[in-house]
C-alpha cells in the first residue's frame, strides 16, 4: 500500500468515532475467518459468527442457503448506522448513489429491450425505488433529480447512436463515477477523494484486463472511466502489449502487486479470482489507514466498507460450504478483513 | 413347432423359399448387430470421456459462478443478467447409421455472453460465464452423442430380438414344417403306391 492521504481531525465526529472504535472490535478478524473456512459444516460457520457484529441476524437465519436475506438485513443495519453517525449528506450519497444508478440501468434496460422481464429495484439508493419506477412508467422525469435526468438524456442518446446496450452501460458507469468523484471532492475530505480514485483505477485495471484477456470487441476508450490516478492514455498505450509483460508497466505505481498476482493467475487458468481478491485487499489496506485518525469521518467510512467486505466473506464461505467446495479453493478467494 | 399349413408340394416350395430368405435375413441381421455393437462400444468410450470432461468443466464453471455471485452485490448481478446478449440457435438434422436415424445438433451462436458494463461486475463473472458458454456447446455435443447411443442401444436390442426370433423360432419352425411336409408327402406317396399295388393285386386275382 503506497497510498498517502492527509487527515484533518474533525471534532464533529468525536462521539461517532468512539462508537465506531467499539463496533470495529466486532468485525470479523482474520483468525475468525480462518476458523470459518476450516469449519466442517454450515452450522459451525454460523457458530463462529455468534460473537460478531452479525450475531443477531445470524441467529434469525433459518436457511443458510438464503444468505441474500441476511445480507439485505445487515446492509440495512449499515445504512441505518451511517444515517445516524454521518452528518455530511454528500458522504451518505457517495455510498447510496451506486444503487440509484443500478435502478436507472435496470429501468432503462427494461424500457429499451424487447424482452419482457421482471425487475428487482434496490431500496438503498438516494431516490426511492418507487419514485424511479413511476418516473419511467409515466415518462415524468421531473420526479428525478437534475443529475439523473442528465444521465438519462445522455444514456438514451448513446443508445440510439450506437444501438448497443453495453455501450450505454459503459457511459452510465462513466457518469456514475464522475458523479461520485464530484461528490467526494465536494466533501473536501481527501480520504474520500482518494477512495473514489482508487475505485476508478481498480475498475479500469479490471476492465482493461478483461477486454484484453477475453478479447472482447469492446472499445477500450469507451469502457474505461475517467478521473482516476491512472490516465486513460496509459491504458491505451498498453493495448498491444502481451498479458505477460503488463506487470513491468506498473512497476512505478501502487498497483504492481495486484497486477503481478492477478495476471499470473489469469494466464495460468483464466481465473480473475486472485485479481478480484487483491483488489478488495487493496481497498481494505487503504481503509486501515483510518486507524490513524483520532476524530473524523474516515473511521465511519472504513467501518461501512469493512462491513460490506465482511458480508462478502461470509457469503463466499457459505457458498463454498453449501456446495462442498474444497477448503483450499475457498481460502484462496477470501480477501483480508479490517481486524 | 410345426406351422399351421397344408402339407402339399406348393406349400413345401413356399416354405423352402421362406427358409432361404429367413437364413439370409438372419445373416444380415447378425452382421448388423455385430457392426452396431462395434460402433456402440466405440461410442461408449467417447461418450464416457466427453461426459467426464463436461462434468469436470461444468463443476469448475459453476464453482466460479457461485463465487463470482457471492463476491458481487446481488442487485448488480441481476442487472448484469437482465438482458441476454447471446442467442443460441439449435438446428437438428438426421443421419442414418446402419438404418438407425440419429440426430445431429448444429449450434449457431450470435452475440456475446458478456452483455453488461464492467464497473459493477467482476472478471471472475466473465470467466465463469465464458466457461459456461463453452460447456453449453460441449453439453449439446454430449446430448447428441448420448441420444445416438440410446437409439443405437434400442436398435441393437430390436435387432437382437429379430435375430433370436429368426434363429430360435422362425427358422426351426420352418425346418420342422418342411420336414413334416416332406414326411407327409412321402407318406402319401407310399400310401398311394401301396393302394395301387393292392388295386393291381385285386385286378390280377379276378
Amino acid at each position: 500500500m503506497n497510498q498517502t492521504v492527509e487527515f484533518k481531525p474533525d471534532l464533529k465526529y468525536t462521539y461517532a468515532t468512539g462508537r465506531i472504535r467499539v463496533l470495529e472490535t466486532k468485525l470479523l478478524s482474520s483468525s475468525k475467518v480462518e476458523k470459518m473456512i476450516n469449519s466442517r459444516s454450515i452450522s459451525d460457520v454460523l457458530i463462529y459468527l455468534e460473537d460478531t457484529a452479525y450475531d443477531d441476524t445470524v441467529g434469525e437465519m433459518k436457511d443458510p442457503g438464503k444468505y441474500g436475506e441476511f445480507v439485505k438485513i445487515e446492509r440495512l443495519i449499515s445504512f441505518d448506522l451511517m444515517e445516524r453517525l454521518i452528518l455530511d449528506p454528500d458522504v451518505k450519497h457517495l455510498f447510496r448513489i451506486p444503487y440509484d444508478f443500478h435502478n436507472l440501468k435496470v429501468l432503462l434496460k427494461r424500457r429499451l429491450s424487447e424482452v419482457a422481464t421482471s425487475i428487482v429495484l434496490s431500496d438503498f439508493g438516494t431516490i426511492p425505488a418507487e419514485v424511479m419506477k413511476t418516473a419511467f412508467e409515466t415518462d415524468n422525469f421531473h420526479l428525478l433529480p437534475e443529475f439523473m435526468r442528465e444521465v438519462i438524456g445522455q444514456a438514451l442518446a448513446q443508445h440510439y447512436l450506437k444501438k448497443n446496450l453495453k455501450s450505454m452501460e459503459f457511459l452510465i458507469d462513466n457518469l456514475e463515477y464522475n458523479h461520485l468523484l464530484f461528490l467526494s471532492k465536494k466533501t473536501n475530505i481527501p480520504f474520500l477523494v482518494t477512495y473514489v480514485k482508487i475505485k476508478i483505477d481498480l475498475t479500469n485495471i479490471s476492465t482493461f484486463l478483461r477486454i484484453k484477456y477475453f478479447n472482447t470487441k469492446d472499445n477500450v476508450e469507451e469502457a474505461l472511466i475517467e478521473g482516476g490516478n491512472l490516465q486513460l492514455r496509459f491504458f491505451l498505450q498498453l493495448i498491444s502489449e502481451s498479458p505477460e509483460s503488463l506487470p513491468s508497466f506498473f512497476s512505478n505505481n501502487p498497483y504492481l502487486y495486484l497486477i503481478e498476482e492477478g495476471v499470473r493467475k489469469i494466464i495460468e487458468d483464466g481465473s480473475f479470482s486472485i485479481f478480484d481478491k487483491e483488489s478488495e485487499n487493496y481497498i481494505m489496506n487503504y481503509m486501515k489507514l483510518s486507524r490513524y485518525v483520532t476524530f473524523g469521518i474516515e473511521p465511519i467510512v472504513a467501518y461501512f466498507v469493512s462491513r460490506e467486505q465482511d458480508l462478502n466473506i461470509i457469503k463466499m464461505i457459505l457458498v463454498g460450504k453449501l456446495n462442498e467446495i474444497p477448503t483450499e479453493e475457498i481460502r484462496q478467494r477470501i480477501p483480508i478483513t479490517f481486524n | 413347432m410345426i406351422l399351421d399349413t397344408n402339407p402339399n408340394r406348393m406349400e413345401l416350395l413356399r416354405l423352402k423359399k421362406r427358409r432361404v430368405l429367413a437364413k439370409r435375413g438372419h445373416k444380415l441381421l447378425k452382421d448388423k448387430q455385430d457392426e452396431l455393437m462395434k460402433q456402440l462400444l466405440e461410442l461408449v468410450d467417447k461418450v464416457k470421456e466427453l461426459r467426464k470432461k463436461v462434468d469436470r468443466e461444468l463443476a469448475k464453471a459453476t464453482g466460479r459462478y457461485l463465487f463470482a455471485k457471492a463476491g458481487m452485490g446481488i442487485e448488480f448481478l441481476e442487472s448484469a443478467m437482465l438482458i441476454p446478449g447471446i442467442r443460441i440457435e439449435l438446428t437438428i438434422e438426421e443421419k442414418s447409421t446402419m438404418g438407425v436415424k440419429t440426430p445431429i445438433f448444429k449450434v449457431q451462436t450470435e452475440g456475446s455472453i458478456q452483455n453488461y458494463g464492467f464497473a459493477h461486475t467482476t472478471g471472475e463473472l466473465d470467466s465463469s460465464l465464458l466457461a459456461i458458454e463453452r460447456v453449453v456447446e460441449e453439453l449439446i455435443h454430449l446430448a447428441e452423442k448420448e441420444k445416438k447411443l440410446q437409439l443405437m442401444a434400442e436398435e441393437i436390442e430390436k435387432t437382437r430380438r429379430r435375430v433370436n426370433a429368426l434363429e430360435y423360432i422362425l427358422i426351426p419352425n420352418l425346418e420342422d414344417t418342411i420336414k413334416y411336409i416332406t414326411m407327409k408327402l412321402s407318406e402319401m406317396e407310399r400310401s398311394n403306391l401301396t393302394r395301387l399295388m393292392k388295386v393291381k393285386d385285386i385286378v390280377r386275382s379276378r
